[in-house]
């Protein structure tokens, strides 16, 4: 339960918007900080597990690396023009994409 | 109103409906039930004119339908079965009535004990009907007279309830009151609150939310302390959360010359990709790289 997940996947679409929803939530008087705080801790150990266990999908990629950084384990990749190739979908064209990236076997998860 | 109706709901009923050789048991009951029994050996009978006999399809369904309640529900089920018990025995009284005369004109001969006792009943009933009320022998009334009896108990149950709830709601109008008040308070706060922030601040307003816990702090402090939370937020982020990559991130940048491109972030902040990495290998200008995990955000999609 202790465990610590990362926080990164709050940024995604679906972790904005329940964060948005707490926040009115506790602005609204109607749930405690903590009580979200909580929610929040949980989503973060849910999307990693889901993401662990329940995700088989691919993707291959390409494109022009424009910036890199490597610090405190965390790799940020800024990638131009990049091509996404999915399983069995249209490749998907971006002009820019950055990319976020957590050490995987971080020494505090297992 | 009729009372024998309601009397008989304490007799317990289906001992009696079940056992066809009972009449003589209950011939000492009250009238009510009598008739409930009595018309089983009839029923039985054969020798009466089959013009009687339609009459009897209905007190077998009422029997059954009572038996069943009485499996379904056990002794709570008593008030209603006796109400069914009350309905179909007043319009039957009602019928019989009405057929008493003729089979007694003509049937005499074959009339068993249980025929006799049954119009024995039959006529005690007549007697007791008139006593009690000039009821006419038409059918309807009396199964009308039954069920205004059956409504005048439901009424007295809504009165009762109607009263209770009276009592009760008071609580809950208050509450629904303050209810009203939060939400329109907070309708209020969301208006003029530090709500709507950008979706590229909510990293920042996290730690400032987890300030608040620390402080054990409450939601009104939310609005006017947002700005200044959110830069001791940031700070604390730079001073080694290692999970916040945005703020490290932008830190980071700035002395990088990635400035220009860091506002170029902001812009198209939907292209993003939030994975975790297996594997990152460099060799000369090929990057390699095995992640995981991740949720790809581009043009609107993810």
């Amino acid at each position: 339960m202790n465990q610590e997940h990362y926080e990164i996947y709050r940024q995604s679409s679906i972790g904005t918007t329940l964060i948005d929803s707490l926040d009115d939530l506790i602005n609204s008087g109607r749930i405690e900080p903590q009580l979200a705080n909580k929610i929040v801790k949980n989503f973060d150990k849910i999307v990693s597990e889901v993401m662990n266990e329940k995700v088989k999908a691919r993707l291959n990629f390409k494109g022009h690396l424009d910036t890199y950084r490597f610090c405190d384990e965390v790799w940020t990749f800024l990638i131009k023009d990049v091509n996404f190739k999915l399983d069995n979908q249209n490749p998907i064209q971006a002009e820019k994409i950055k990319i976020v990236s957590c050490n995987s076997k971080r020494p505090g998860e297992t | 109103m009729v009372t024998p109706a309601p009397v008989p709901s304490n007799v317990p009923r289906p001992p009696q409906v079940s056992s066809s050789g009972s009449p003589a048991l209950s011939s000492t009951s009250n009238g009510n039930s009598s008739v409930q029994v009595k018309e089983e050996p009839s029923y039985m009978s054969h020798g009466l004119p089959s013009g009687v006999q339609p009459n009897y399809s209905n007190p077998v369904a009422q029997q059954r339908a009572a038996q069943n309640l009485q499996q379904k529900f056990g002794q709570g089920a008593n008030p209603q079965i006796s109400q069914l018990h009350a309905q179909v025995a007043m319009s039957h009284q009602g019928r019989q009535q009405l057929q008493s005369t003729p089979q007694n004109i003509q049937l005499p001969p074959q009339m068993t004990e249980q025929q006799r006792q049954y119009m024995e009943r039959q006529m005690q009933q007549a007697r007791q009907m008139q006593q009690s009320q000039q009821r006419p022998q038409v059918p309807n009334p009396p199964v009308s007279s039954a069920q205004t009896d059956g409504t005048g108990e439901w009424d007295d149950l809504l009165t009762q309830h109607r009263a209770a709830a009276l009592n009760g709601p008071n609580n809950t109008r208050t509450a629904d009151l303050t209810i009203r008040q939060q939400l329109e308070e907070s309708s209020r706060a969301m208006e003029g609150g530090g709500l709507m922030i950008p979706l590229s601040e909510q990293p920042k307003r996290l730690p400032a939310r987890k300030r608040k816990i620390d402080a054990g702090n409450v939601a009104q402090f939310d609005g006017p302390n947002d700005s200044d939370e959110d830069a001791k937020g940031v700070k604390r982020e730079d001073l080694g959360d290692e999970d916040d990559e945005d703020a490290i991130n932008s830190d980071l940048d700035d002395p990088e010359d990635d400035v220009v491109e860091e506002e170029g972030d902001d812009s198209n902040q939907g292209q993003i990709m939030l994975c975790t990495y297996d594997k990152v290998q460099r060799v000369k200008n090929k990057w390699k790289c095995v992640l995981k995990d991740g949720i790809l955000t581009t043009g609107g999609k993810e």
